[in-house]
């Protein structure tokens, strides 16, 4: 039962008074902070494991949903290789349903990822990952940039925002979601562009 | 499941979580939003990852300190979290030692450990002592001096600052010492590992003073009992520091790991020895954290991750069958 220490140990204080959006505005800082970062060098890795992007994309889905059902996060002790291990048991079961074992995909984890977790290389890695996502912001609809921008960077709140450009505030929380919306797409795509280039390196360096 | 599917659960989490940051959030919103989850086990892990992205966008300043309060250990000081884990440690044979380790000790003696069994020690000057398995170290606090023997095994000193007063680990020819620092020493066949978690040592052979390296927190070498050094290598091929310490705490943490090496690792804690009979495996690698004394567990998982058999038939040993 205890046979992993990325098991949490306790509990969350205080859960049950917390409402649901408290509980997962925590939740959510803990990814941010934790598991986000991460997420180029797990799709990265999967790629390596011959992981269509369909897959890929729905693996990493059902990682962030595992996330989502933990009772308690913060005692995880090693997220990065809790993710990393939820995605490769996943995959590994989709592997077994289609009678598929590729065993140097598993064999080359430690070169794509592990041996260097978490290195000072990764931290650097997250931070780049975060600079890009604030990057993405530039291709926003004017507005919607600016609403986003006014609320995260100048730390108004949606109604004070609503109040600052004379719109209600629905309009500002709808730019907020279409904004989010369109850098989580491009997010998933820039993650992607910078896979096929990994990969087409890695078949030129197997061709020559 | 179909692309649209997915970005359709994209856009609602994308709604929510701009709902969630409004100014008018109710306790309808919160109920509606409940149910919105318990619909599809997707819509938990779209919302917390839309969620999330939003909160990387801007520090929230706000948001980090609730989420502190939240959970009072995410970052506590490195001391903390020895006391804790060690206290939530599990095994009885750790908890008996807890106990032993307020007991009274003369500051010449000599401590050992039995296979398993994982100690933790106060030194009369201060500094403290984790003592791993199957080990033993002799203690003797000079006036000039301070003492360790590392008769066998593998030891981790946390050193009280006492500049009058070095404190010197021998491990076979191999000598490291530290004036206020935490670093572990484990010997080895032909040498020792040094891996240091705080401040500086200086380690070298027997006979070759001359040759003295610095060793800094994070970083790991061996030092062969000939003088020979090579940085960054322990065994296990454990990458960081950190990780490589993971048996303080009664864990074994596996990053990219071979197997054969992860087996050593367990096989030095347990009587029960682990055997692999598959020869191909012993280049795999495997990853987790792992109780020191659960090595059927650590078996189970080698067998479910590359689809071998486990025979625990035999209390002597477990069995790692081929494919």
């Amino acid at each position: 039962m205890h046979r992993t220490a990325w098991k949490w140990r306790g509990t969350e204080a205080g859960t049950a008074q917390l409402s649901n959006r408290e509980r997962q505005r925590r939740r959510a800082v803990w990814v941010a902070k934790n598991v986000i970062p991460h997420e180029p060098y797990v799709r990265q890795w999967l790629r390596g494991a011959r992981a269509s992007q369909e897959e890929i994309d729905e693996l990493i889905q059902e990682s962030y949903c595992r996330f989502a059902m933990l009772d308690a996060v913060e005692h995880i002790e090693r997220p990065d290789i809790y993710f990393f291990s939820i995605v490769r048991h996943q995959l590994g079961r989709l592997r077994k349903r289609a009678k598929i074992v590729p065993i140097d995909s598993v064999a080359a984890i430690s070169e794509t990822i592990l041996d260097e977790a978490p290195s000072p290389e990764r931290e650097v890695a997250g931070q780049l990952a975060f600079e890009r996502l604030k990057a993405l912001l530039d291709d926003l609809p004017e507005r919607c940039r600016r609403i986003i921008e006014m609320r995260k960077f100048d730390g108004l709140s949606q109604r004070e925002i609503a109040a600052a450009l004379g719109v209600t505030e629905s309009i500002v929380e709808n730019n907020i979601s279409t904004g989010l919306r369109q850098i989580r797409e491009t997010w998933q795509r820039h993650e992607k562009r910078a896979g096929d280039a990994l990969d087409r390196m890695g078949k030129g360096g197997r061709g020559v | 499941m179909t692309r649209s599917r997915t970005q359709e659960i994209d856009e609602l989490a994308a709604h929510w979580v701009a709902r969630m940051d409004s100014d008018s959030w109710t306790d309808a919103d919160d109920a509606e939003l409940v149910r919105w989850c318990a619909l599809d086990a997707r819509h938990a892990g779209a919302l917390l990852q839309a969620q999330a992205l939003w909160s990387a966008l801007g520090d929230e300043p706000a948001a980090d300190e609730t989420a502190r309060d939240g959970a009072d250990d995410v970052q506590p000081p490195a001391r903390a979290i020895w006391t804790r884990r060690w206290m939530l440690g599990g095994s009885g044979a750790l908890a008996a030692s807890v106990a032993a380790a307020f007991l009274f000790r003369s500051p010449d003696t000599s401590y050992t450990t039995a296979v398993g069994e994982i100690r933790r020690v106060p030194l009369a000057d201060g500094s403290t002592a984790a003592i791993n398995t199957d080990s033993k170290i002799a203690v003797a606090l000079a006036e000039t001096r301070r003492s360790v023997t590392l008769e066998k095994g593998e030891a981790w000193f946390q050193v009280a600052k006492d500049a009058k007063r070095p404190f010197v680990v021998e491990a076979g020819n191999v000598l490291v010492r530290a004036v206020g620092t935490a670093f572990s020493v484990r010997r080895r066949e032909g040498g020792a590992d040094v891996i240091v978690t705080e401040g500086v040592v200086e380690a070298w052979a027997k006979g070759a003073d001359g040759q003295k390296i610095r060793i800094a927190a994070g970083e790991m070498a061996f030092i062969a009992d000939n003088a020979a050094i090579e940085r960054g290598a322990a065994a296990g091929g454990a990458p960081t520091a950190e990780r490589a310490l993971a048996w303080r705490s009664g864990k074994i943490d596996l990053a990219g790991t071979r197997v054969d090496a992860a087996i050593a690792e367990f096989n030095r804690y347990n009587d029960r020895q682990i055997i692999l009979r598959d020869p191909a495996l012993a280049a795999e690698r495997v990853d987790g954290v792992f109780r020191t004394d659960d090595p059927i567990g650590f078996a189970q998982v080698i067998a479910g991750s590359f689809d071998v058999g486990v025979d625990t038939s035999n209390p002597k040993e477990i069995r790692i069958t081929g494919q």
